[in-house]
């Protein structure tokens, strides 16, 4: 039945429905907002860390931090909902424990430094609803510093990494809040005694695949026991390098951590395998994408 | 997953095959301990004979000493001995009281470092092995 739009009726129904069609068109299509959702993500030694959260911009706005944000108040480091903290592993927030999951985080500044990073359980909340600060699952005390550089929109990322871990920080006007990040080691280094490190301790003659199918030069590695570390070092025409076998749960298989200046930068997952006999290794084999890489022969 | 990649292989091998050191990266890499180098045309004349030694048992350590005299004043003992006045090196602790008789620090330092000198390794490689089993 055809409908007349000139009826009083469907006249009315018409100037009341049309503009919360039109509100429900808008809200269905725009997504234009004043602090756009964003996120940041970084992967340390395994552990995946994520922020995320709605960049609030300055707007010309100064005293950020006092004004926009009193003093003393819980607020989200964002926007509407929640910024959120996830970690895929059990990490260390400023040197406090935090175990693997999603946090709504949460920022006290207060006048008298330093400042407190609160973490909360619940993921969901809207700014408007932070939780008791007795409700927390970990209070971080922060340091904030003023730097002269305006950032207009606020910013997490993370400036530095290491193997075992990195810096958040956080940005907004002129004010940073840095918080350092820990991760748990994937192969952590376990000191081992005198007697377990004695089958491998001597020194090896090395080979790699060249890309042509036949092997390089033979290269010189000694292990030695490096205060309860079975320690590598490979005397090279071009660098000396050092490297620590971490072991595993693998009898006789260990996982290399190279080093500089002592401390690990990078850990390989190539599993590297002694061949042993009577007790003592003979040689050993890096398996690299499931096929033998480096070959050690014992030489003494 | 691998985190091996063929770039790292490639780069990795031809850093160990073709050795190209960087000089600002190894400037700024800090130096400890610090080697001495080996002082031109040194000798083991000082070296403690073997009727010098108190313990006989330690011959072979003080003979490796005397056959790689330019290996071993380039290494700087770790166990506190380069504080003595007059010490210059390792080989230095073979020298006058002879105090390596005393000290197994100085005697293992030896023994590794005659070892790797055999079987070819330079002196670079020698120090590392030796801060990396001996170091602070």
């Amino acid at each position: 039945m055809p409908v007349s739009l000139t009826s009083r009726a469907t006249r009315t129904s018409l100037r009341t429905v049309a503009p919360l069609a039109c509100l429900l068109a808008v809200s269905a299509e725009a997504q234009v907002r004043a602090s756009e959702r964003g996120s940041v993500s970084q992967t340390v030694d395994g552990t995946v860390i994520t922020v995320d959260y709605g960049r609030v911009q300055a707007r010309g706005r100064d005293s950020l931090f006092g004004k926009v944000v009193k003093r003393g108040e819980v607020w989200t480091p964002g926007a509407n909902a929640s910024t959120t903290f996830q970690v895929s592993r059990d990490v260390t927030v400023g040197g406090k424990s935090l175990s693997a999951g999603k946090y709504s985080v949460w920022l006290v500044n207060d006048s008298s430094a330093p400042w407190t990073l609160y973490f909360h359980r619940n993921a969901t909340l809207f700014h408007t609803r932070h939780p008791k600060l007795a409700d927390m699952a970990l209070a971080v005390p922060v340091t904030h510093t003023w730097s002269g550089e305006h950032v207009e929109i606020l910013t997490f990322d993370f400036p530095r990494v290491s193997p075992a871990g990195a810096e958040l920080r956080l940005r907004w006007g002129t004010t940073t809040v840095p918080v350092e990040i820990g991760v748990t080691p994937s192969a952590p280094r376990t000191a081992m005694t005198a007697e377990q490190l004695a089958p491998y301790l001597g020194t090896y003659g090395v080979t790699f695949p060249a890309p042509d199918g036949t092997r390089s030069p033979e290269m010189k590695l000694a292990i030695v026991n490096a205060k309860g570390a079975l320690r590598g070092i490979m005397d090279g025409p071009g660098e000396v390098m050092e490297v620590e076998y971490l072991p595993t749960s693998t009898p006789h298989r260990f996982i290399p951590a190279f080093l500089k200046d002592g401390r690990i930068f990078d850990v390989e997952a190539v599993p590297v395998d002694f061949r042993m006999v009577d007790g003592r290794a003979v040689g050993f084999t890096a398996i690299f994408e499931g096929k033998p890489w480096m070959e050690g022969t014992r030489k003494n | 997953m691998m985190r091996l990649s063929r770039r790292r292989f490639v780069v990795t091998l031809a850093f160990l095959l073709l050795g190209r050191p960087s000089r600002a990266r190894a400037e700024r890499m800090p130096r400890k301990p610090k080697h001495p180098e080996p002082r031109p045309g040194i000798t083991a004349a000082r070296v403690l004979r073997d009727d010098m030694l108190t313990d006989l048992s330690l011959a072979p350590v003080f003979a490796m000493v005397r056959e790689i005299p330019q290996i071993v004043d380039g290494i700087r003992c770790t166990c506190g001995c380069a504080e003595i006045e007059g010490f210059y090196s390792l080989l230095s602790c073979y020298e006058k009281d002879g105090m390596a008789q005393h000290c197994v620090v100085c005697q293992g330092q030896a023994r590794l470092a005659h070892k790797l000198h055999v079987e070819g390794w330079s002196l670079r490689g020698i120090r590392r092995a030796i801060d990396a089993e001996f170091g602070e």
